[in-house]
C-alpha cells in the first residue's frame, strides 16, 4: 500500500469519526446542558442520556400529518437534517484538515445553515396554523440579522489567512504570535450573542417550553410528530454542536491535532469533549441567570451582534495592520 | 465547426427572423388563434439559436463586425459581436426561449383581440434588445434603444383599460426618455471630444472612433456621470427607480419576465460598454468605484426591504429586481475600485461576479415572474392574501417556483449563491487596498450585501410561504389548477438554466474570462486542480474553494440516508389528522399570517426606509377600521416636491399667455426687434 492511499483512507476514517462524534455527541451535549440546568435550579437531573431516550421513543412512534399539507412538509425534516449533517463534514473538529473541507468554505457553511432555516420555516408555514406561521416569521426575523452577523464574524477570523476556507483560518489562528487580538475579542462577544440567538437559547427563545406565546423554534415544530419530529430535534442539537465547534475553532483552537495518528485522535477527542462540556456548562449558566427578552427586543439583540462583528472587522484594519 | 455561419451572421439572422415572425404573426393571428403555439415556438427557436450563437462567440472568443448599408449619410449601420455582446446575447436568447415557450400556453388567457398586437410587440421588443446588443455605432444603438423603450411601453400598457396601467406606462415613458437623453449626451461628449472629432463628421459616432479617443479627466467624468444616470434610469438606480415597481408588474406576466429578467440587463450592458469598452479602463478613476459601490449596496438593501412589505407577488419581484441590479452595480463598483488601484485579480473577480449575477438574475427572475403569472392566473387576484395552499394544487409549477426561490435567496447550491460568493471573496480582499476610507467603503459594501442577502431569504419565505403553503385563503385558491404543458416546458427550461449555472460555475467563468479579456489587463487566474470543472477556486492556491456539484451530490446522498435512518429504529406508519386548535374548534385560513403581518418585524425595525400612514380607529367609531399604507419615501420627499415646483413654474408661464392675439403679436414683434438688435451688435 503506498503512502498516498494510506493517507486517503486514514483521512476518510478521520472524517467518518468526526461525523460520528457530532451525530452521537449532539444529543449527549443537549443532555449535559439539561442536567446542568437542572442542578443549577435545584432539580434532580434526568441524566445526559435523556435526549437519546427521547429520540428513540420518537423514532418508534407513528407519524401524524396535519390535514392539508403538501409533500414539502414531509421532506423538510430530512432536508434540514441532511444540511446539518453535511456541514459536520466541513467543520474541523478532530483534525485540522478534513478531506472534504475544500468543498465548502465558511460562507457556504452559513449558506447551508440558512438553507436549513428557510426549509424549516417552509415546513412550519405549510401546516397552515397560526403558531406555525408565527414561528416561521420569528425564525426569519432572528435570522435576517444573525446570519450577516455570523458572516461578519467569519470574515473577521478570516482576515489573518486572507481566505474563508475553514482549515486555512484555523492554521493562521493556530500559528499567530500575538496572544491577543482586539478584533477577535469583538468577534467573540458577537459570537456569543449569535450562538444564543441562532440556537434558540434563553434570552431569545426558551428551548424547554411548548405553548408559550413568545416561542420561536418550538412553534415551528408544533405540528411535527414521531420520526419527523425526531429528525428536527436531532438536527437542532447537531446545529448547536456545529456552532460550538466553529467557536472552538476560531477562539480556542489550542489542542487540535495537526497530524493524524490514533494517539493524537484520542487526545484530540478528549480535549474536544472537555471544551464542549465546558461550553455546555457555560451555556446552562447563562440560561439560568438571564430572563427572556421581549420579542420586539430581539432584533436589537441581533443588531448589536451585527454591529460588534462589523466593528471587529474594521478594528482589524485600524489597529492591527 | 468551420462550416457553420459566423456567430454574428447567426445573430443577424435571428434579428431579422424575429421581426418577420412578429409581422407574420400579427396578420395571421388576427384570423385565427390556432397558430399561436407554432408561432411562439418559432420565436423560441430564435432564442435558442441566439443563445447558441452567443455561446459560440464566447467559446471562440470571436470578435466580428460588419458594416451594413443604410443609415445616415456618412454613417452606415455598424454591427459587431464581440465577447461582451455574445455574453449578453446568451442571456437574451437563453432566458427569452423559456419565456416564449411559456407564453405559447399562457397567452391564451389574454383576450383574443389583444393577442396579435401583443405578439407583434413581444417580437419587436426582442429584436430591439438584440439590436442594442449588436450596435457598433451610437446611431444604431440609440435607434434600437428608443425602439426598445417605445415597444416596452406598449407592452406595459397592454391592459390599457385600467387606470393604474396607463399611469405606470406614462411614468415609465417619462423616465425612459430622461435616461435616453443622458445617454445621448454621453455619446455626444465622447464623439466630439478630440479636436478632430467634429471635423470627421458623423463617422466619429462609431464606437471604433470613440474607443480610440483620449478624453481628458473632466470629460471622462462627465461621460461617467451621464452613463451612470442614463443607464441607471433604465436599471432602477435609486432614486430613478420609481417607475420600475409600477411598470413591471402591470404588464402581462411573460412581458414582465422580459422586462425584469432581460431588459434590465441591456442597461447593465450599456453601462459596461460605455465605461469599459468606449471610455476604457485607463480613463476611469478608482475613486469613481466608491459611489457605484455604495449606490449598489443601498439599492440592494432598499430594494429588498420594499420587496418584503409588498402583498402583490409581481410587485415584490419588481422590487427584488432593484435589489439584484444593486448587487450587479456593487460588483461593478468594486471592479473599478480594485482594477484602478492595482489589484487586477480582485477586480476581475468582482466584474466576473457581477456578470455572473446578471445572467443568474435573468434566469431566476424570469422563472419567478412566470411563476407569479401562474399564481395570478390560477387565483384571479394580485393579492397574496387570497392565495395559499397552491403547492398542493399545482405541484409541478410549485416545485419549479421553489427552485427559483431557493436560487434567488442566494442559498447553496443554487446559482444566486455562486455570484454572491464570488462577490464576497472579492470584497474580502479589501485588506490589500491602501487607505482606511477605501477599505471601509468596500467592507461596508460587503456588509450591505450580506444583510440584503439574508433579508431576501426572509422576503422569499414570505412570497412562497404565503402564496404556495398553508391553507388556501380564498375559494379561487382552493380550486386552483395546474398549468398547461407548454407553460411547464417553458418554466422547466429556465429551471434547467438555473441548475446549469449553479453546478458548472467554472465553465461559465471561463466564458466570462473571454468577456473580460479585452476589457481588463491581466488574464483570469487558472484553477490548478486536475478535476478543475468541479472546483471554484478564484484565488489559488490558499484561497477559499467551493464545489457546488459535490455539495449537491452530498445533499442528494444524505437526504435518502436521513430518510432511511428512522427505519433503523423500528417500523413507522403515518396517517393524516386534523390539527389541534387549542380547544377552539375549527381553524380558518384567516388565522394564518397575512402578507402584511409577516413583514411586520421588518416595518418595525427598518421604519426609516418606509413612509407609513397609520389610521387607528377611534373608540367611539361605529365601524372601526384599522388602516395602514406604506409608501416609497422617494415619492413624498423627491418627486412630489419636484412635481409641485414644475407646476408652479407652469403657472408663472401661464401669466404670459393671455389668450389675446394682439398680445401675442406684440410678443413676436418684440422678439424680432430684440434679435435684430443682437445681430446688429454681433
Amino acid at each position: 500500500m503506498d503512502v498516498r492511499a494510506f493517507s486517503l483512507s486514514s483521512d476518510l476514517l478521520a472524517e467518518a469519526l468526526q461525523v460520528a462524534v457530532v451525530l452521537i455527541g449532539a444529543p449527549l451535549l443537549a443532555g449535559w446542558i439539561g442536567a446542568c440546568r437542572a442542578v443549577l435550579s435545584n432539580r434532580t437531573p434526568a441524566g445526559i442520556f435523556q435526549p437519546w431516550r427521547d429520540l428513540m421513543r420518537l423514532f418508534r412512534k407513528e407519524t401524524i400529518l396535519p390535514e392539508g399539507t403538501s409533500f414539502l412538509f414531509r421532506v423538510v425534516p430530512f432536508l434540514v437534517f441532511a444540511a446539518f449533517l453535511s456541514s459536520s463534514l466541513f467543520v474541523p473538529s478532530l483534525v485540522t484538515d478534513p478531506p472534504l473541507a475544500p468543498v465548502a468554505d465558511a460562507v457556504v457553511l452559513v449558506g447551508l445553515f440558512s438553507l436549513a432555516r428557510m426549509m424549516m420555516a417552509f415546513g412550519a408555514m405549510d401546516a397552515g396554523t397560526p403558531f406555525g406561521d408565527l414561528g416561521g416569521r420569528r425564525e426569519m426575523m432572528v435570522g435576517f440579522l444573525a446570519e450577516p452577523a455570523t458572516l461578519m464574524i467569519l470574515f473577521t477570523a478570516s482576515l489573518w489567512s486572507q481566505s474563508t476556507a475553514l482549515p486555512a483560518i484555523l492554521h493562521s489562528l493556530l500559528g499567530t504570535q500575538a496572544p491577543f487580538h482586539p478584533s477577535l475579542l469583538f468577534a467573540l462577544l458577537s459570537f456569543v450573542l449569535i450562538l444564543l440567538a441562532e440556537n434558540g437559547r434563553l434570552p431569545i427563545d426558551n428551548p424547554s417550553t411548548h405553548l408559550e406565546l413568545t416561542m420561536i423554534h418550538e412553534a415551528m415544530l408544533l405540528e411535527y410528530s414521531g420520526p419527523l419530529l425526531a429528525m428536527m430535534e436531532w438536527g437542532a442539537q447537531i446545529k448547536l454542536v456545529l456552532y460550538l465547534l466553529i467557536g472552538i475553532d476560531f477562539f480556542f483552537p489550542a489542542g487540535l491535532p495537526a497530524i493524524l495518528s490514533p494517539g493524537s485522535l484520542g487526545t484530540g477527542l478528549l480535549v474536544l469533549s472537555a471544551k464542549l462540556l465546558a461550553a455546555g456548562t457555560a451555556l446552562a449558566l447563562v440560561e439560568t441567570l438571564f430572563a427572556k427578552l421581549r420579542i420586539f427586543r430581539v432584533p436589537e439583540f441581533t443588531a448589536l451582534a451585527y454591529l460588534l462583528a462589523t466593528m471587529g472587522f474594521l478594528i482589524h484594519f485600524v489597529l492591527e495592520v | 465547426m468551420t462550416n457553420l455561419p459566423a456567430p454574428l451572421d447567426t445573430s443577424l439572422f435571428v434579428l431579422l427572423g424575429w421581426i418577420l415572425t412578429g409581422l407574420l404573426g400579427f396578420f395571421l393571428l388576427r384570423r385565427s388563434q390556432a397558430l399561436l403555439g407554432p408561432l411562439s415556438y418559432l420565436l423560441a427557436a430564435g432564442g435558442i439559436l441566439l443563445a447558441a450563437s452567443g455561446i459560440r462567440g464566447l467559446v471562440c472568443g470571436s470578435d466580428l463586425h460588419r458594416i451594413l448599408s443604410g443609415g445616415l449619410p456618412g454613417l452606415p449601420f455598424h454591427v459587431r459581436q464581440d465577447p461582451l455582446s455574445s455574453f449578453f446575447l446568451l442571456i437574451l436568447g437563453g432566458a427569452s426561449a423559456g419565456i416564449l415557450l411559456f407564453s405559447a400556453g399562457y397567452l391564451r388567457t389574454l383576450s383574443a383581440e389583444r393577442i396579435p398586437a401583443f405578439f407583434l410587440r413581444t417580437s419587436l421588443f426582442l429584436a430591439s434588445m438584440e439590436g442594442v446588443l449588436l450596435a457598433d455605432d451610437a446611431y444604431v444603438f440609440m435607434v434600437f434603444w428608443e425602439i426598445m423603450a417605445l415597444v416596452s411601453y406598449a407592452l406595459v400598457v397592454t391592459e390599457s383599460d385600467r387606470d393604474e396601467v396607463r399611469n405606470a406606462g406614462f411614468l415609465y415613458l417619462l423616465m425612459a426618455h430622461f435616461g435616453s437623453l443622458l445617454i445621448l449626451v454621453a455619446f455626444f461628449v465622447l464623439a466630439s471630444d478630440e479636436p478632430s472629432g467634429l471635423a470627421r463628421g458623423l463617422s466619429s459616432f462609431t464606437f471604433e472612433s470613440m474607443r480610440t479617443s483620449a478624453p481628458s479627466s473632466g470629460t471622462a467624468l462627465l461621460v461617467f456621470v451621464c452613463a451612470l444616470l442614463g443607464f441607471g434610469a433604465k436599471a432602477g438606480l435609486i432614486p430613478l427607480h420609481v417607475w420600475l415597481p409600477e411598470a413591471h408588474p402591470v404588464a402581462p406576466s411573460p412581458a414582465s419576465a422580459l422586462l425584469s429578467g432581460i431588459m434590465l440587463k441591456t442597461a447593465i450592458y450599456g453601462l459596461l460598454r460605455v465605461l469599459f469598452g468606449l471610455l476604457g479602463l485607463d480613463h476611469l478613476a478608482y475613486s469613481w468605484g466608491v459611489p457605484v459601490l455604495l449606490a449598489g449596496g443601498l439599492m440592494a438593501l432598499f430594494g429588498i426591504l420594499h420587496a418584503l412589505i409588498q402583498s402583490d407577488p409581481k410587485k415584490l419581484l419588481a422590487y427584488s429586481s432593484i435589489e439584484n441590479i444593486g448587487i450587479v452595480f456593487l460588483g461593478i463598483g468594486l471592479a473599478i475600485l480594485y482594477l484602478r488601484s492595482g489589484h487586477p485579480v480582485a477586480g476581475e473577480i468582482a466584474l466576473a461576479a457581477s456578470l455572473y449575477h446578471a445572467i443568474n438574475h435573468a434566469f431566476f427572475k424570469s422563472l419567478l415572474f412566470l411563476g407569479a403569472g401562474t399564481m395570478i392566473h390560477a387565483t384571479g387576484t394580485h393579492d397574496l392574501n387570497e392565495m395559499g395552499g397552491l403547492l398542493r394544487r399545482m405541484p409541478v409549477s410549485g416545485t419549479f417556483v421553489l427552485v427559483g426561490v431557493l436560487c434567488i435567496a442566494g442559498l447553496p447550491p443554487g446559482n444566486g449563491f455562486v455570484s454572491e460568493w464570488l462577490l464576497l471573496q472579492s470584497a474580502l480582499q479589501a485588506g490589500s487596498l491602501s487607505g482606511t476610507l477605501l477599505r471601509s467603503a468596500v467592507l461596508l459594501g460587503g456588509a450591505l450585501l450580506v444583510l440584503a442577502s439574508a433579508l431576501s431569504a426572509m422576503g422569499f419565505v414570505k412570497f412562497y410561504g404565503i402564496g404556495y403553503l398553508g391553507l388556501p385563503r380564498s375559494e379561487e385558491a382552493r380550486s386552483a389548477h395546474e398549468i398547461s404543458m407548454a407553460e411547464k416546458v417553458g418554466m422547466g427550461w429556465l429551471v434547467a438554466g438555473c441548475l446549469l449555472l449553479a453546478l458548472s460555475p467554472v465553465r461559465m467563468l471561463s466564458w466570462i474570462g473571454q468577456v473580460l479579456h479585452p476589457l481588463v489587463p491581466a488574464p483570469f487566474p487558472e484553477s490548478p486542480r486536475p478535476s478543475e470543472w468541479l472546483w471554484l477556486l478564484p484565488l489559488p492556491p490558499r484561497g477559499a474553494s467551493y464545489s457546488p456539484a459535490i455539495l449537491l451530490g452530498l445533499l442528494v446522498l444524505l437526504i435518502p440516508m436521513a430518510f432511511l435512518l428512522p427505519r433503523l429504529f423500528g417500523k413507522s406508519s403515518s396517517r393524516h389528522s386534523p390539527v389541534w386548535g387549542c380547544g377552539y374548534g375549527t381553524r380558518t385560513p384567516r388565522m394564518q399570517d397575512s402578507a402584511g403581518s409577516f413583514a411586520q418585524p421588518i416595518r418595525h425595525f427598518f421604519a426609516n426606509f418606509f413612509l407609513m400612514n397609520r389610521h387607528l380607529p377611534d373608540p367611539e367609531e361605529k365601524n372601526p377600521v384599522f388602516d395602514l399604507t406604506v409608501e416609497d419615501p422617494h415619492w413624498a420627499y423627491l418627486y412630489h416636491p419636484l412635481l409641485n415646483l414644475f407646476q408652479e413654474m407652469t403657472k408663472l408661464a401661464e401669466k404670459v399667455r393671455g389668450g389675446r392675439i394682439s398680445v401675442y403679436l406684440v410678443y413676436s414683434f418684440g422678439t424680432l426687434i430684440f434679435l435684430l438688435t443682437v445681430f446688429r451688435w454681433m
